[in-house]
């Protein structure tokens, strides 16, 4: 195979190679997160479409690599081919931000979300260019490799090499993009930096006129990019038909998402991420909120919002006579909302002739920056009304604000007669099905940490809790008396509304439906069910019904449907490419072996972030820690199995997949430790998903040294196994992340985990026995 | 490797098809199960069933319904689109007479009637169903669902008339889902509630025949329409609906003497431009007039369109503005507590005669009808 190649020669291609696979791993990681983040923002995240869009990127990078792996003997110059595949990165990488930003799914409305089916599609068209490329690169890289390598060198030492400098560079790309890139560049200017250093590695390796020309003109096209700054970002953007109808006037990149600001008819909407966060005329909101609960407390004093400090609520509280702490994450978007909104954020003045207000008692509003379960966990009877002002639990993050752990902690934090207010999107006349399940669940979830709940019907239903009898029965009358005692003047509150939405009769239905259902299932950090709960809405918005008839097993087949139907198509591929081969059976025993790693990686790194967020309330800062030692561990793994030259490959598969069971079978017992010493949760994570990551690491050597024995090149091996590898991956992605945790928790999806290991354990030695 | 590129353009293919597939068939499959594995037992759905009152029969036992435009053509066993008739043995059954799935008191000002009664209280019921599907439905649990699904409460028309009665409330209101597909149940409820001296009124998307239409017209006093868009499109993309039906209903609804006042739900980008709302205007002036209220109500986001912003009050402005000018008498603003153009004013001299903030009244300046201030004759059921 390299016979044409002297013994210098190859020394020199081979140290080539290094610093562009680096280079490769770190900017693949960049554009997924990139990518992944404008997919959502048109997807308007929950957590089936983040795992969609996650499956999406591994099956196509898993394809790619399997095309490749099956082509690998066509590539007569694997280091120049990879070149050009890095030169071309950055244009197709460029060209799918523009396919996610721009191209609206048949159908939906603005303002609507995409079914799942159209979610998947689009993402599949978006990242496909993209992930091909970032597979196909995979392989080209370990045949550049084993070209430059002398004869004497093992495939499974050249494919460690690929597969530990690929990590290397994830960890170095994930570390950039977490502490520099995040922090105020733009996507675009954010693909086009990392698009010049794809464009440098590719032209080092090509080295040829015709390649020079070629990164010349891309070069001048990513410095133009880079150079448009946010009025190109913006330019950018007004393209695209999600802002039709409005004007985009500010953009900011901060490390949670874009921030954009539009204008219509005088009204400034701003969204993060794509979703509307608030807009200038919330008061209908803000005062419904902050009046219907400030008004139960008989003298409050003291208040804490968390979450949208920019909204105008806190304002709006404080005209209790309050002194209100505002806990919000992000600084970047209080900022955009002061230069737009002034110091009266939540209130346009645009309402005509009665917007004017004379209060003689009007608060303070103190803003902190911070995560805001975390700061209510340092809080000790403090507050006498603490408002959880985030959006519904669609995600797994925004989950943890609505666990008992939570409101036990908030439970802590009020002070004698204290009440906690939480929202949940409703209805005002009826309710049922998995709307009726999610708020049942917060019901009880609520009321086992406290004594009283109320719950105030509506489009976003108000539920009170407090420890105090008496506290929250308050009738409307004395509500009405409160008011006009604190001189409050509302557009939105006054006696007449009062009375419409707290009168005995008023929503009775649904109210008693609520209280109904005693046996709805708790959401606790190690058992999240609430974004489950706002899946199933969200289907059942789509067609109505969906979700209910489902129930458990039926909701865990959908899921399961979904994510094997994710998974398949990498495995048939490879099935079919094994297939005619005397080693088959050994071989599918290596893929099914590794494609139950990839997903035991992924599942770990979920359940990790899961119970750190448990133990430590918060997981913004540290999830670049998580992330990176489980990437270090993958890089250390392979190094280490490099060193190994002819060991016995069989064994470390097998002892891998033994491995990796027990430590699931230890899983609970170890995220028990982390939840009860929560000082000890980092470090422990991280040494657990360090080890995780090595063993991953070490074992894809070896999976590559047996897979197809000598009827295969290293090429070909290194991406069949890369594929299996992230087929896992996917398949885990989608069913780990909507449906196995929500159902089992997190103990439960552990379980899981050491079953799946041990049944691939099971499938290889038979296998393996028959082959 | 044992591959041809044939095969693996194949399997691309097929995985990319199939992606798409898999969302909306799998969303298929769970959501076509047998709606009686909902919540409510077969025994006790029978007295909820009655024949319904506007079809006719077809060739082996299929039955055409004749209550609105979509005109289902339904073998046995099958449901309509509303999701709540039933072709039972070649016999088209209502499944919700007396089903009421929602029931409450509201001000009579958020139906919204503005010249019916003004500080009265309506009481307000529905039962499932509906024969559109509005993408910003406020009340889509109850529209989009067969009534199996939904916990309901048995109150047929003696009970529900005397349940309003028993709290001194003068006006009954079929609302929230939509009340023509529950016509039988409403009709019975607006027969007994005239008999004892109650208004029966119905808060209506207006997608209906002729004839039911005007069988309801003998027995109900007013009716609310809800006006979403003046373009066939809006009401297709949008509502899955048509427009035209919903214009004859507002102009039957006039001709057959009823108290009649008209919504417009503004939603930003999607139904709000100027043309639309001239045209909008215009058509209700030259169709029945310019003394039946026009009410535009603010849009929140809701059910899927929730990433659309509430309506800016400038173009609710606006859309008061163009409305006014055109020669719309009354013209109001909703959900919008506090602007002015809640409150009435007269036509005659322009002062204002009935205060509204939100649900609460303010100044009243209307006497047996009239202006305080000019004695201009003011439309509406006042007393
Ligand atoms: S009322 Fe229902 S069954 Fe009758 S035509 Fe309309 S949608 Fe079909």
């Amino acid at each position: 195979m390299n016979e044409d190649l002297t013994g210098a020669e190859k020394h020199t291609q081979a140290s080539r190679l290094w610093l562009p696979v680096v280079i490769m791993g770190a900017t693949a990681l960049i554009v997924q997160v990139v990518l992944t983040r404008e997919l959502l923002s048109t997807f308007f995240g929950n957590e089936l479409s983040i795992g969609l869009v996650l499956a999406a990127w591994l099956m196509t990078v898993a394809a790619g690599s399997a095309l490749g792996a099956s082509r690998s003997g066509r590539f007569r110059k694997p280091a120049d081919a990879f070149g050009w595949c890095q030169m071309l990165f950055a244009p197709v990488a460029l060209l799918a931000l523009l396919v996610a930003r721009c191209v609206q799914p048949f159908g939906v409305l603005p303002g609507d979300s995409p079914p799942p089916g159209a979610m998947l599609v689009l993402s599949l068209v978006a990242l496909s260019p993209v992930c091909f490329v970032v597979g196909l690169k995979f392989v080209l890289a370990a045949g550049a490799f084993s070209r430059g390598s002398d004869g004497g060198s093992k495939r499974g030492g050249i494919l460690a090499k690929v597969y530990a400098l690929e990590a290397a560079g994830a960890v170095l790309g994930g570390v950039t993009f977490h502490f520099i890139l995040s922090d105020g560049v733009g996507p675009l200017q954010t693909l086009a930096i990392i698009g010049v250093l794809n464009v440098a590695s590719g032209v080092f390796l090509v080295r040829r006129t015709v390649a020079f020309g070629l990164a010349l003109v891309l070069f001048a096209g990513l410095v133009t990019t880079i150079t448009g700054g946010r009025e190109l970002e913006l330019t950018a953007m007004r393209a695209s038909p999600r802002w039709e109808g409005v004007e985009l006037v500010d953009l900011r990149v901060s490390r949670y998402g874009t921030l954009v600001v539009a204008r219509r008819a005088g009204q400034l909407g701003f969204y993060q991420s794509g979703v509307l966060a608030f807009t200038s005329e919330d008061e209908q909101r803000n005062e419904t909120l902050a009046h219907l609960t400030a008004l139960h407390h008989p003298r409050p004093q003291r208040s804490l919002v968390i979450g949208g400090a920019s909204s105008g609520l806190p304002e709006e509280i404080s005209r209790h006579a309050l002194a209100v702490k505002a806990v919000d994450l992000d600084p970047e978007m209080y900022g955009l909302a002061r230069r737009w909104l002034g110091d009266r954020p939540g209130h346009s003045g645009n309402m005509g002739v009665s917007t004017a207000r004379e209060d003689s008692h009007v608060g303070s509003v103190e803003v902190h920056h911070g995560d805001g379960r975390l700061y209510v966990r340092k809080t000790k009877k403090e507050f006498d009304l603490i408002v959880l002002n985030v959006p519904d639990p669609t995600t797994a993050a925004l989950n943890r604000f609505y666990t008992v752990e939570m409101f036990d902690e908030a439970s802590r934090a009020l002070g004698e007669g204290g009440i906690l207010a939480v929202t949940l999107t409703g209805s005002e006349h009826h309710i049922s099905g998995s709307v009726l399940e999610a708020a049942a669940s917060l019901y009880q979830t609520l009321s086992l940490s406290f004594e009283h709940v109320r719950v105030i019907p509506g489009d976003e239903m108000i539920f009170m809790a407090s420890d105090e009898g008496g506290v929250l029965e308050s009738d409307w009358t004395l509500l009405v008396e409160r008011l006009e005692e604190r001189g409050i003047e509302s557009h939105f509150i006054d006696k007449a509304r009062i009375e419409d939405l707290m009168h005995p009769f008023r929503g009775e239905m649904i109210v008693n439906a609520i209280k109904g259902e005693r046996h709805a299932s708790l959401n606790t950090d190690l058992n999240p069910v609430s974004y489950h709960h706002q899946t199933r809405i969200w289907l059942d918005r789509l067609s109505p019904g969906t979700s209910r008839s489902t129930g458990k097993a039926g909701a865990a087949l959908y899921w399961l449907v979904i994510a094997g139907f994710l998974t398949l198509p990498a495995l048939v591929l490879l099935a079919r490419m094994i297939s005619k081969r005397r080693t088959w059976r050994a071989d599918l025993g290596v893929l099914l072996a590794v494609a139950a790693l990839g997903s035991f990686g992924l599942i770990l790194e979920l359940l990790s972030v899961l119970v750190f967020q448990a133990a430590c309330g918060y997981v913004y800062h540290s999830l670049g820690a998580l992330m990176a030692a489980f990437m270090t561990g993958l890089g250390l793994g392979a190094a280490f199995a490099r060193t190994r030259a002819g060991a016995a490959w069989r064994h470390w598969l097998l002892v891998g997949l033994l491995i990796a069971a027990m430590i699931s079978l230890l899983l609970p017992g170890v995220f028990a430790v982390v939840v009860s010493y929560p000082s000890l949760a980092l470090p422990i994570l991280v040494l657990l998903l360090l080890v995780a990551g090595c063993l991953v690491g070490a074992v894809f050597p070896a999976a590559v040294e047996l897979y197809g024995r000598d009827e295969c090149s290293p090429a070909a091996a290194g991406g069949s196994v890369y594929a299996a590898d992230l087929a896992g991956s996917a398949g885990a992605a989608v069913a780990a992340g909507t449906i196995v945790v929500p159902l089992l928790g997190v103990a439960g999806t552990a379980r899981l985990t050491v079953i799946v290991t041990t049944l691939a354990l099971i499938a290889l030695l038979m296998l393996w026995r028959r082959g | 490797m044992g591959m041809t590129r044939r095969e693996m353009l194949k399997a691309g293919a097929l995985t990319v098809l199939g992606a798409g597939a898999v969302g909306g068939a799998v969303t298929r499959i769970v959501g076509t199960r047998s709606p009686s594995a909902g919540r409510t037992k077969e025994s006790e759905a029978d007295k909820w069933t009655r024949e319904a009152s506007y079809y006719e029969r077809l060739e082996e036992g299929e039955v055409r319904c004749l209550l609105c435009p979509t005109a289902c053509e339904l073998a046995p066993g099958i449901r309509g689109a509303c999701r709540v008739r039933e072709n039972q043995g070649g016999v088209l059954k209502t499944l919700v007479y007396g089903r009421a799935a929602s029931v409450d008191i509201d001000p009579v000002e958020k139906k919204p009637f503005h010249h019916l009664l003004p500080g009265s209280s309506t009481f307000s019921f529905s039962t499932a169903g509906c024969n559109m599907s509005c993408r910003n439905c406020h009340n889509w649990q109850l529209a989009q669902s067969p009534p199996e699904r939904l916990p309901a409460r048995d109150l047929q028309p003696r009970a529900l008339v005397d349940a309003a009665r028993l709290r001194h409330i003068p006006i009954i209101t079929g609302t929230y889902a939509e009340p023509l597909v529950y016509a039988e149940y409403l009709l019975d409820v607006a027969r007994l509630g005239n008999e004892h001296g109650l208004l029966s009124t119905m808060v209506t998307a207006g997608r209906v025949e002729r004839r039911p239409l005007l069988d309801l017209c003998r027995e109900l006093k007013a009716v609310k329409v809800d006006l979403k868009s003046m373009s066939e499109e809006f009401y297709r993309t949008n509502c899955g609906g048509n427009l035209g039906p919903v214009l004859d209903t507002i102009r039957t609804v006039k001709e057959q003497g009823l108290w009649l006042e008209i919504v417009y739900l503004v939603i930003p980008t999607l139904n709000d431009g100027d043309s639309e709302i001239k045209r909008a205007s215009r058509w209700l002036l030259e169709n029945v007039g310019p003394d039946v209220p026009l009410h535009f109500n603010r849009f929140h986001p809701h059910h899927r369109l929730r990433n659309l912003p509430p309506t800016p009050y400038e173009t609710m402005d606006r859309c008061h503005g163009i409305a006014r000018s055109e020669g719309v008498n009354f013209v109001y603003t909703g959900n919008l507590p506090g602007h002015p153009a809640e409150s009435t004013y007269c036509p005659g001299c322009g002062e204002l005669v009935l205060q509204r903030r939100g649900y609460q009244l303010g100044e009243n300046h209307i006497q047996n009808g009239n202006c305080a201030w000019c004695a201009e004759e003011l439309p509406g059921l006042w007393s």
